[in-house]
This record gives C-alpha cells, sequence and structure tokens, in this order.
C-alpha cells in the first residue's frame, strides 16, 4: 500500500535516529537519583532512632522513681530568695492560719504505695513533702508549692491537723540548691538549719514503681499492594488529651470549682477556700511509633496488627492559688504515660479504580500503660501528689484514620493522613481523673518495608 | 551488553551502572525526545526527567521485554506530560480543527536522510507533530492515541491526515529542490 510505504519509510528512519545530548542531563539525573538512596537511609536511620527512642522510654518510664518525677515538675530553677513577708507571717502565725475541714474523707486520702525509707542528706529545697500515717497503715505523700518566692512551707500531716483542728506552723525553707532537679524529697528531708515542725526528722522518700496501664492506641492500617503478608512501619504524632470528652481539656468533674476571683474576693487570701479547684489539665504533644503486619482479605479489604509504642502527655499549670494552699511560682507539670499497645485494625479502599485511592481505618486497640509520672489532686488540701495504683494499667479503645498514597503504585506505599483514638476504659477508677478517656489526635505516616 | 546484569546492578545503585546505562540509552532516547520538542533544551529536559523515571522505576521492569524499547515508552509518555503541562505546547495541544490543512493521500519517495525528516516533523504545529509521531514513528493505533491525548480516534485520524499532508508537501518541495539541483 502506498500510504504504507510512506509510513514504513518514516518508520525505518526514524527507528535508529539518534542525538548526542550534552553533559547537562546527566548532572541533573545524578544527584536525583542519589538523594533519593540518600532519603531511603534517611528513613531507615529514623526508624532505627524511633526504636531506640522507644525502647528507652519504655525503660525509662520502668525504673523512673516518683521521686525524681515529682521533684523534677514541680519545681522551677531554684534561687536563692527570700522569703515574702506577708505570707511568712500568715503561715507562721496561727491567728491566720487556715480553717482545715475537720473531717477528710477516708476515699479522698490518696495513697502511696512502695514507699522506702530514706535518711535525709541533703539541705532544705523549695518543696513541702508531707508524710503521713493513716488510719489504714498506708501512707500518703503530698507536694506543694510555695509562694511566689521560692520558699517552700512544710505543713502538719492532715491526721494531725484533723485531730487538732489547728495548723501547725509552718516552717520556711531557703531554696539553695541551683536546680530543681536537686529538690527532691532527699533534699527536702534534712532540716538543716531550718525548723522542721514535723518529728519526722527523717523523711521518707518514696519510690512509687511505675504501675501499669494501658491507654488508647493508634491505627495500624496499610495499603493492600500484594497478596499475602507486608510489614509497615508506623509513626505518628499529635495532641494528646484526658478530659471527660473527647479532647476535652477539664479535670474530672467535682476537681474543678471555684476561681481565683472568688477566694480572693472573699478577703482572706488563698487561704479562705477550704476546697482547691485543680488547674485544667491541658492536652500535650504525643506520638507513636509501631511495627504492623498487613494480610489482605479481598480487592478492597485488609487486616493488620502489630505492637506500637505510645507516648501521650498533658501538662497541669501547677501553682496557682485556685490549686495550692500557698501560691508560688506557677509553672507547668508535663504528665507522661507510655504504653505498649496492640492495635487491630481493618482497611477499606475506597475509589479503588482511581489515581489517588483513600484508605479507611478502624479498629480497636488494647494496652497496657507501662509508666506515667502522671498527678493526681487532693482538692481538700490543695495538694498534687502520685499514685500509680489508681490509673486503670489495661486500656481497650477504638481508632480510626484516613489515609492517602504519596507514591504511585509502582513504589512501596507511603501512607500519610489523619488518625484519631479514644480509649474506652476510663484512665482511672476514681479521683482526680475519675470517668476520664485517653484520646489522640493526630498525623499518621505509615511506610510499607521491603522490596516492592 | 548483558542488560539484566545492568539493570540488577542499576537497583543496587550502583553508580557506574546507572552512568553505563544512561550512556548506552541516551543518544537514542534524545533521538526520541527531540522529535517531540521544538529545541534542543526542551528535549534535554524530557531526557533528564524521563531518565529519572527510568531509574526510579527500575524495580518495576521484569525483563520480559527489550529494555530499549520499555525506557523508549518511559520517554514517549514523559513527552507528552512535558507537552501537556508547559505553556508553549499546550495550547496547541487543544487539537482545536482550525487552522485546517488540506488533506493529501500522495506517498512522496523519501530522499532525506534521518536528520532531515526529524527537522521537518519539528516544523510541524505542536498537536501535528505529536500525533504525527505517535502513530507513524512510534506505531500506535489512533485508537491508543485518543486515549493517551484525550481525544477521539476521529480527532487523531484527521489530525494524522492534515500532518502527514503538510509533511507531504514539503518534502514535495525539498524533492523539488533536489531535483533542480540534480538537473543543474
Amino acid at each position: 500500500m502506498p500510504e504504507n510505504n510512506f509510513e514504513k519509510q518514516v518508520n525505518a528512519l526514524m527507528e535508529g535516529f539518534t542525538v548526542q545530548p550534552s553533559e547537562q542531563p546527566w548532572q541533573k539525573i545524578e544527584p536525583q537519583i542519589t538523594n533519593r538512596e540518600k532519603r531511603r537511609r534517611g528513613i531507615l536511620y529514623l526508624c532505627l532512632l524511633l526504636t531506640l527512642l522507644t525502647g528507652w522510654g519504655i525503660y525509662s518510664s520502668i525504673n523512673t522513681t516518683t521521686e525524681n518525677a515529682l521533684a523534677e515538675s514541680h519545681t522551677t530553677p531554684a534561687k536563692k530568695t527570700t522569703v515574702e513577708p506577708v505570707n511568712t507571717q500568715k503561715l507562721t502565725n496561727p491567728a491566720v492560719q487556715p480553717k482545715i475541714p475537720a473531717v477528710v474523707p477516708a476515699a479522698q486520702i490518696p495513697i502511696t504505695k512502695n514507699i522506702i525509707q530514706q535518711p535525709a542528706t541533703a539541705p532544705a529545697a523549695n518543696s513541702t513533702v508531707q508524710q503521713q500515717p493513716y488510719k489504714n497503715g498506708s501512707t500518703a505523700k503530698r507536694i506543694q508549692r510555695s509562694s511566689t518566692t521560692t520558699t517552700s512551707v512544710v505543713t502538719a500531716s492532715i491526721d494531725e491537723l484533723i485531730e487538732t483542728g489547728q495548723a501547725v506552723q509552718p516552717v520556711a525553707i531557703d531554696d539553695t540548691e541551683a536546680n530543681g532537679f536537686a529538690l527532691s524529697e532527699k533534699a527536702l528531708l534534712h532540716p538543716a538549719d531550718t525548723t522542721l515542725a514535723t518529728d519526722t526528722a527523717c523523711l521518707e522518700s518514696a519510690v512509687v514503681k511505675a504501675k501499669t496501664d494501658t491507654a488508647g492506641s493508634i491505627t495500624s492500617t496499610t495499603i493492600r499492594q500484594t497478596k499475602g503478608w507486608t510489614f509497615w512501619a508506623q509513626v505518628a504524632g499529635g495532641v494528646g488529651a484526658t478530659g471527660t470528652g473527647y479532647q476535652s481539656q477539664l479535670p474530672a468533674s467535682g476537681y474543678y470549682f471555684g476561681s481565683l476571683s472568688n477566694e480572693v474576693s472573699q478577703g482572706g487570701g488563698p487561704f479562705n477556700s477550704a476546697i482547691r479547684s485543680a488547674s485544667l489539665i491541658r492536652r500535650g504533644a504525643s506520638f507513636s511509633a509501631g511495627i504492623h503486619a498487613q494480610n489482605t482479605l479481598s480487592s478492597r479489604w485488609a487486616i493488620s496488627t502489630g505492637m506500637q509504642y505510645r507516648y501521650l502527655s498533658t501538662a497541669i499549670a501547677v501553682n496557682k492559688r485556685n490549686d495550692s494552699i500557698v501560691a508560688g511560682n506557677t509553672g507547668t507539670y508535663n504528665n507522661a504515660y507510655h504504653f505498649v499497645m496492640v492495635p487491630v485494625t481493618l482497611q477499606l479502599t475506597a475509589g479503588f479504580n482511581h489515581k489517588l485511592p483513600l484508605y479507611l481505618q478502624a479498629g480497636v486497640h488494647v494496652g497496657l500503660l507501662v509508666g506515667t509520672n502522671a498527678l493526681q489532686f487532693d482538692n481538700r488540701t490543695g495538694n498534687y501528689y502520685a499514685d500509680n495504683d489508681i490509673f486503670n494499667t489495661m486500656q481497650a479503645g477504638i481508632h480510626a484514620a484516613a489515609a492517602i498514597n504519596l507514591r504511585n503504585k509502582k513504589h512501596l506505599p507511603l501512607l500519610i493522613g489523619p488518625v484519631l483514638e479514644y480509649s474506652l476504659t476510663p484512665v482511672a477508677a476514681k479521683g482526680f481523673y475519675g470517668n476520664t478517656h485517653y484520646s489522640f489526635i493526630g498525623l499518621q505516616v505509615k511506610q510499607q518495608l521491603g522490596k516492592k | 551488553m548483558d542488560f539484566s546484569q545492568l539493570v540488577k546492578d542499576c537497583l543496587k545503585q550502583k553508580p557506574i551502572a546507572q552512568r553505563q546505562l544512561y550512556a548506552h540509552f541516551a543518544p537514542l532516547m534524545m533521538g526520541v525526545c527531540y522529535r517531540y520538542t521544538k529545541s534542543v533544551t526542551d528535549a534535554e529536559d524530557v531526557l533528564q526527567e524521563g531518565f529519572v523515571k527510568v531509574f526510579r522505576s527500575l524495580h518495576s521492569y521484569k525483563g520480559d521485554g527489550e529494555l530499549g524499547a520499555w525506557i523508549r515508552r518511559i520517554m514517549v509518555t514523559t513527552a507528552l506530560n512535558y507537552l501537556k503541562r508547559h505553556k508553549k505546547y499546550r495550547a496547541e495541544m487543544l487539537f482545536t480543527e482550525a487552522p485546517l490543512h488540506p488533506v493529501t493521500d500522495e506517498n512522496p519517495a523519501l530522499q532525506l536522510d534521518a536528520k532531515q525528516l526529524a527537522e521537518l516533523i519539528r516544523q510541524l504545529p505542536t498537536g501535528y507533530q505529536t500525533i504525527f509521531n505517535l502513530y507513524a514513528v512510534e506505531g500506535f493505533t489512533h485508537v491508543e492515541i485518543g486515549q493517551m491525548l484525550g481525544i477521539s480516534d476521529g480527532t487523531s485520524k484527521s489530525q494524522y491526515s492534515r500532518a502527514r499532508a503538510l509533511l507531504t508537501e514539503w518534502i514535495h518541495q525539498i524533492n523539488r529542490k533536489v531535483e533542480q539541483y540534480a538537473g543543474k
């Protein structure tokens, strides 16, 4: 055919047509394919780093003593300061001592277990530790911040107050340590040249073992690319909270009432209010990292499970007038929760034939709270204290996520999208965190591992 | 050359193998890119973009076909995307019917070499040029071309006919000049 002749001639001529390119294209190509390899290595290093951090987090949370946690959190960088005259007078004058309720309900008295005794060896510091024997044989420890100066006050035991109806004369202790960590309870135990009103010359330093607890987990879902099992690395970062509602900032019911203005307006300063209210529990930074295995159920459905570490934190502004008998330097205490979780997630691939399919994930998770330094709050005394026994260690929750694949189908999938988690189990059965739940909202990134 | 070994080495990110693969196929692929574009700079841009895709997609090459053909397909796709993306080509890639060129079914004998023919193809309006390359050189059907460019196969056919007619006219002119020159 004549027409075909023309096309054949063109095809034959063009088949071997070559043009020598300049060196410029290769100079641009080379860094792109090399950088890609570097990026891949970077991802691997990041995974390794996250794994190490996870291990460190679990290890440290298990071995962290409450002593250190509390000392760090309740202490602003210490400076040698003088006692504010007005406050000191108020504190030392029995006439202006606060009226402590005659009866403290036993249920509201926090109990701290695993207390060991240590001799006092260090000079005084700016926090007040109160070691109180209770009728049930256990002890409770209180930490309380002092006034706007960093002076601390040691108060009498609650039992004593209950029995006498009077406040014990507090003792002002100068801050001599250089940093907050030095203000551990050990330091508080030594009376030095100050006079401790209590008969406990050697106060105990409590070492509260990190109790296990569980909390919300994160989704572990993956794209279904091939038959059989695929393995995924997952990281997520976002905001965590404990509250009565999702991402609520409020403390548990009954622990938040009154306000600074009310107390001040009553004319007596901070001692007028017998019932203290805790500060807001604010959201904090949270993250998770884990490994998941995923299997395909059908062309659209996949199921995955794995294991992941979750760090969840919240923050409390301590030493406000409304949450302490003596308002002092305000600071932020970070409640950290460490979880190990096992999620089970179902994934639906929506828009299967589209270039950018949407992956919808939902599932359940169980988790174990392996450690926390979170504080409880006693609204009778305005004291924050640690008691990990109150927390529910086992947690069950639900999670949901959506994701898109940032890579085309010829590459190993890299999913990114929002994730939501909510723990159905309350944070604690009673007390400050009673009827509150862990929650997390953030951005999740998942990378399939291995060769395409 | 053992391409399967070369591919394996490239997948292991060996720079020498990557350079070797590029050096082997770059001139041929530059020829492809050259035919689809209007300037050497643009052709090199397409070449660069295409080879980056080649190296990134090399894991999906199963070795069941000729490596050169596989790379060529990537280059053609990259060139089409480039034309659609860049302003100076995009307007002519709309394949409107105006201005129309007359259709002819002549089959002039090609007394040109590859370079001259390539230069003539590049003189065509971009839409004609693209469809002519896809049909006459690459061997795609009009249905496939329609799918690739998002047009009907009828449009592809008419565009090709007009491109072919224009090219034929130019070839006739060149042939006449060659004959005149030879007659003298």
